[in-house]
């Protein structure tokens, strides 16, 4: 853990540069009263003192290197890049298809079965989220594709 | 409104059908939620938090309080069947329970389970009955100071309580503060942190931040453990001879009545919840039995205490949420943001004010402990067998439901963005050991303390000194500092409160 407390205590640390590079121009004190630049100063003071704290308390790691390995890095940042490129597709290709192409993918790096199956399954539940949510329960969702109506 | 006739006008509402079947349905989404690895209450409830805005809010509320009670039932049949927590305040259950079902008494372990949380559940909601009235008196005498200390008292309790460092629990909730600090001041109504955007004009939404934190790391951290839940020892269950034998019953009945109470009372402290009083439950009842050596073994009373102990006290979580307005743990908080989007601001004059939507939320947490019963007692073996469920499947349900949830607040893209960034967030923060309930539990006290704050610099002219003038302010700021030096002061004395989850067991 301790190469990661520590790394975890510098981006916190650039963290708070940011914020307060950010919120640099916002005024602290108005008159009588804190001003909208109070609290976040007080918040990067605060978060600045913390990471150093986080620093200096880092400690070897007691998690065995059996412990480590015991998790795959692969398959999560698989899922993220996917969560984060349905953000991009879903309002260009629509919410069924892009919530086909999803389902395929997320089978296909879990537990795959046949192209048959996945195929299959990943249709079924197109159709039924498509009718529970955007046909009974009425959510506006992009069906079409954006290129449908040209 | 006096109690006995709030209740019983609360009772007549919430046999209403519509409130009836959404009781039901939290009851079931939460039993279900409880029972998969994986998902826990805050997931559950922040997954379908969006369906709920379009419904009242007094059938969204009974429908989110029983998803939470749902999932404290539903948590102990993972830990007894497979040794999985459904959740954290399961935990504890997997010591005895687990052993229990290797020895073929995983009927009698669920029962004891059912029965002692429906009976702390009872127990509970007697006391936020009766309780709750003369709380919320005490509390109109509350001003901004007071509220700005309870806040504090409550942020600092849960960092101390994670498991991690006090220092890595503090740096969070510093951290959920500050995204509480982008958009428009709430006292000058000037822009902080929008970079003149129109979506962060708005502030972040909390609701897509707290479905990336605790819906997609989930899924992330489920991928990225290789191993999986074995179910074992299926053949010796004997899930259809659920009635303890009589042995059982006379080891359980006082761990049951001690759990129900305490655990009302600890779950009502800042940070508590369900998970800090199975802990100490199972340390209480484990200190005070004759044969100590029998716990983590296949004692009832290891089941029967702690799982009375997380229901009340996550009944006595809700004490504090309804009365004072203050979320102390992270559904809470997930429940005080719902209330929020629907435009209420729960406060010591809600009762008052909203005496339809106190009561009625009350009476349906009464019939939502019945149905509870019924659910998960006669249908233990259905439950059971969603343990079968392959993983492919929930996780493209999970991704499903948080994408879907997110899109249909405002239909904003920009949503999806902030959800997948904070899984990411989330997951990365589970690897390097940083809390993510301190920074949810700021995310939404954020904004409270922070008006709290500049309200109380006004009235005072700028002093600070108000906080130790007025003296429930002064009390709550001393216990805050006590909280910040108890590290130290451990050191001192050369002793350590272990956090929850490394409670000598």
């Amino acid at each position: 853990m301790w190469l990661m407390d520590r790394i975890s205590s510098a981006v916190l640390f650039a963290f708070v540069i940011f914020y307060t590079a950010a919120g640099w121009g916002l005024e602290t004190w108005a008159k009588k009263a804190p001003g909208p630049g109070f609290m976040p100063r007080l918040l990067a003071l605060a978060l600045g003192a913390l990471a150093i704290l986080i620093w200096v308390q880092a400690k070897p790691s007691l998690e065995s290197q059996q412990e480590v390995e015991s998790y795959s890095k692969r398959e999560p940042f698989i899922i993220f890049l996917l969560v984060l490129a349905y953000v991009f597709v879903m309002p260009q290709l629509g919410f069924p298809l892009s919530n086909f192409l999803l389902v395929i993918a997320l089978r296909r790096l879990v537990e795959p079965g046949s192209w048959r199956a996945d195929l299959a399954g990943a249709t079924g539940t197109v159709a039924i989220i498509h009718l529970v949510f955007v046909q009974i329960l009425a959510l506006q969702f992009p069906v079409f594709p954006v290129w449908w109506g040209e | 409104m006096d109690p006995i006739h709030g209740l019983l006008y609360g009772l007549s509402r919430a046999v209403e059908p519509q409130i009836l079947i959404l009781a039901f349905l939290g009851c079931f989404w939460g039993t279900m939620v409880g029972v998969l690895p994986g998902i826990g209450p805050v997931a559950g409830i922040t997954i379908l938090m969006p369906f709920t805005f379009g419904i009242d809010l007094t059938s969204a509320m009974v429908m989110m309080a029983g998803i939470y009670y749902g999932a404290m039932y539903g948590g102990s049949t993972t830990s007894i069947l497979v040794a999985v927590p459904g959740e954290t305040s399961s935990i504890v259950t997997i010591f005895d329970g687990h052993q229990m079902a290797k020895q073929g008494r995983a009927g009698a372990a669920l029962a004891l389970s059912a029965i002692g949380s429906f009976v702390a559940g009872t127990v509970g909601i007697l006391g936020l009955t009766f309780l709750a009235p003369p709380l919320a008196e005490l509390a109109i005498g509350f001003g901004p100071p007071e509220y700005f200390a309870l806040a504090l008292v409550g942020l600092s309790m849960s960092s101390f309580l994670s498991n991690a460092s006090l220092a890595k629990g503090l740096a969070m909730a510093v951290v959920g503060l500050i995204i509480g600090t982008v958009g428009l001041d709430i006292i000058s109504g000037a822009p902080r942190f929008t970079f003149n955007s129109m979506e962060l004009a708005g502030g972040l939404e909390i609701v897509s931040i707290l479905i990336g934190l605790y819906g997609i790391s989930e899924v992330m951290e489920m991928m990225a453990s290789k191993i999986r839940p074995q179910i074992q020892h299926e053949k010796l269950w004997n899930l259809h001879r659920l009635l303890p034998n009589r042995e059982e019953w006379r080891l359980s009945i006082w761990p049951i009545i001690r759990g129900s109470f305490m655990g009302f009372f600890v779950g009502a402290l800042p940070g508590a919840g369900g998970t800090v009083p199975s802990f100490i439950s199972y340390a209480m009842e484990k200190r005070i039995s004759k044969t100590p050596e029998r716990f983590g073994k296949g004692a009832p009373e290891g089941v029967a205490g702690p799982e009375s102990a997380n229901n009340s006290g996550a009944v006595g979580a809700m004490v504090v949420l309804l009365t004072l307005g203050l979320p102390y743990n992270v559904v809470t908080a997930v429940m005080l943001s719902a209330m929020i989007a629907h435009g209420i601001f729960p406060s010591p004059l809600l009762m008052a004010r909203s005496p339809d939507f106190f009561w009625t939320v009350v009476a349906s947490m009464y019939i939502g402990n019945f149905m509870l019963l019924i659910l998960n007692l006669p249908l233990i073996g259905a439950w059971a067998s969603l343990l079968r469920l392959p993983y492919r499947w929930m996780t493209v349900f999970i991704v499903l439901f948080c994408i879907i949830g997110v899109y249909s607040i405002e239909y904003r893209s920009f949503d999806l963005l902030l959800m997948a960034l904070f899984g990411g967030i989330g997951y990365l923060m589970k690897r390097v050991d940083l809390p993510a309930a301190p920074l949810a539990l700021a995310m939404v006290l954020g904004p409270i303390m922070e008006k709290s704050l500049i309200q109380s610099l006004i009235m005072s002219d700028g002093s600070p000194f108000i906080f130790v003038t007025r003296p429930f302010a002064a009390g709550s700021m001393a216990l805050f500092f006590l909280l910040m030096f108890l590290p130290l002061i451990q050191k001192k004395l050369g002793r350590r409160i272990a956090p929850v989850g490394e409670v000598e067991v």
